[in-house]
């Protein structure tokens, strides 16, 4: 018979050990320990077992067994699964353990004759109000996580939300930076100001409500949602990582910049400027001056946004803007209904619908990488229409004045009606097809049968392009600005 | 059975064990990444089997071929 192994029982006086640590020094960093010194627990556990061997002369000692094996393999992912969450800056210790304290915060002070409010608060949300006040009134509470109350009380008292005037500015300061670093301490703010002021904020992980406010409002943060409604001035948002941004009735300019997710803005009379890469559902309705979206995947510009324009998974749908239009995309179905001026448009990969609407109509360039392109005219437009399909097919469902030219692969649409603007079109792989408004698409595209007029249904699949919608390769068909 | 070849499957899962925490101790104490280090696992188990091998090799009368 071979003497048992030591390592069975070392291994569980070891995590005895372990477990006894963190109940006994709650604030101990236990798990952070574990993260990235494990590996010495396979090395030991090793050396126990070639101890072993030398000790009892390796006469029975056999090699590992399954279970051990299996044991050895989930211990390696476990770590290495730990280790990587830590070393990404997650740390488990105050977010997991201690108690949540909860402490009212009141305080108010003159605000005559101010001009802005600074507020500092490093993590919390903080709405803001304005009114026909002539001070500036706080209320709100502060949460801290600690480990006993007296530690609570200590942090609270450390950390007082303060008013401090400072020239024309008022700061209210949370002073969060005192807190200590095994605590967890955040305020949640409404406060009331004087309408005419001007908002400025700077947060770690801040959520923000603002409205009612006459001046500017920047917020800058690491994370956090901001919720605008009614601002006079002009609007400032830098926030690292957002999970829904959204603005209604601006009287400025918007500058928003980041990365995030949703985004729902209207009713804005400036300038609305978006840079960044936001992959949930973007929705701008109303802007009376020119919209820019710069993304890494899709850029978008019109002169004005008297209707709407929104980009989700679906794709990118666009009714009544003003031109000119510029619109440059990676992989996205898109359908423009209703726009002026001019329409310049780059399309990599998906299906796009174009439908001016009105006579007379405006210029258009489009082109797109593979997928196909529709064209709707109305019935007394006039133009001169080129419309190539490289390596695909070219559908006339105009009629007469445009004639179909097959030139190898390549099948082109050319017609003059009328003494209009130049629409020339391409699809490098897919068909290009051109018809009336109202007349239904002939059956002579080979794509899956489509309904006869507007409003198009979320885009049949075009021959080369993955289908349009499922989620299921998020990768491919998530919305990416 | 003979001594040699049986200490060598003795230690053989010991010094992988030390040699995979060793590994991952590198990969959280150095730069080097267990992505980057992992061959050093199989050389370490290919020499472990050469040297089981010689041993093999040198004392014919054993058993010793491969396992």
């Amino acid at each position: 018979m071979r003497p048992r192994s030591f390592t069975g029982p070392l291994l569980l006086v070891a995590i005895g050990a372990l477990f006894l640590w963190r109940n006994i020094h709650p604030e101990a960093p236990v798990f952070d320990v574990i993260a990235t010194y494990w590996p010495f627990l396979l090395i030991a556990w090793g050396l126990v077992r070639l101890v072993e061997v030398a000790l009892w002369r390796a006469s029975r000692s056999a090699g590992f067994t399954g279970g051990e094996v299996v044991l050895v393999v989930l211990i390696c992912l476990a770590g290495a699964g730990l280790f990587e969450v830590h070393r990404h800056g997650i740390r488990f210790t105050p977010a997991i353990f201690g108690e949540q304290f909860e402490y009212p915060i009141t305080l108010q002070g003159p605000a005559a004759g101010v001009k802005r409010i600074v507020f500092d608060n490093l993590r919390g949300t903080i709405r803001v109000t304005g009114a026909d006040i002539q001070e500036i009134r706080v209320t709100g509470h502060k949460l801290v996580r600690a480990y006993t109350r007296d530690d609570a009380d200590r942090t609270n008292s450390q950390t007082p939300v303060e008013l401090v005037p400072q020239g024309d500015r008022i700061v209210v300061a949370s002073h969060q930076d005192r807190a200590p670093a095994d605590q967890r301490i955040s305020d949640d703010l409404e406060v009331t100001v004087p309408r005419g002021v001007a908002i400025e904020a700077a947060g770690d992980n801040t959520d923000y409500e603002i409205a009612d406010i006459h001046g500017d409002v920047a917020l800058r943060g690491a994370r956090g949602d901001a919720r605008l409604a009614r601002i006079g001035g002009n609007v400032r948002l830098e926030i690292g990582r957002s999970g829904s941004i959204a603005a209604d009735g601006v009287q400025g300019n918007i500058d928003l910049e980041g990365r995030g997710s949703d985004i729902e803005i209207q009713n804005v009379t400036g300038q609305v400027t978006v840079s960044g890469s936001y992959v949930g559902s973007l929705e701008f309705k109303n802007l009376a001056k020119p919209l820019r979206l710069e993304g890494e995947r899709m850029q978008v510009r019109a002169a004005a946004v008297p209707g709407s324009l929104n980009v989700d998974l679906g794709g990118l749908t666009a009714k009544n803007l003003v031109g000119p239009v510029r619109l440059v995309t990676q992989s996205r179905d898109v359908h423009l209904e209703d726009f002026t001026e001019s329409l310049e448009l780059e399309s990599a990969r998906g299906d796009v619908e174009i439908q001016p609407m009105h006579v007379p109509l405006p210029r258009i360039e489009a082109h797109s990488g593979s997928g196909q392109i529709e064209l709707v005219l109305p019935d007394k437009a006039a133009f001169q229409l080129q419309a190539t399909a490289e390596r695909g097919e070219a559908v006339n469902d105009f009629g007469p004045p445009i004639e179909t030219e097959t030139n190898g692969r390549t099948q082109t649409l050319k017609g003059t009606v009328g003494n209009g603007p130049v629409i020339r079109i391409t699809a490098a792989r897919g068909s290009v097809s051109v018809r009336k408004e109202g007349a239904a698409a002939s059956g002579r595209i080979p794509e899956p049968p489509r309904p006869p007029a507007l409003p198009k249904p979320p885009a049949p699949p075009a021959a080369p392009v993955p289908p349009a919608a499922p989620p299921a390769n998020l990768k491919e068909s998530e919305v990416k600005l | 059975m003979n001594g040699d070849s049986s200490l060598l499957r003795a230690v053989r899962g010991p010094i992988i064990l030390i040699t995979v925490g060793v590994l991952f101790a590198l990969n959280n104490f150095t730069p080097y990444g267990f992505g980057e280090t992992w061959p050093v696992l199989l050389i370490v188990v290919g020499l472990l089997s050469l040297l089981g091998r010689g041993i093999g090799t040198r004392r014919p009368s054993g058993p010793g071929g491969p396992q």
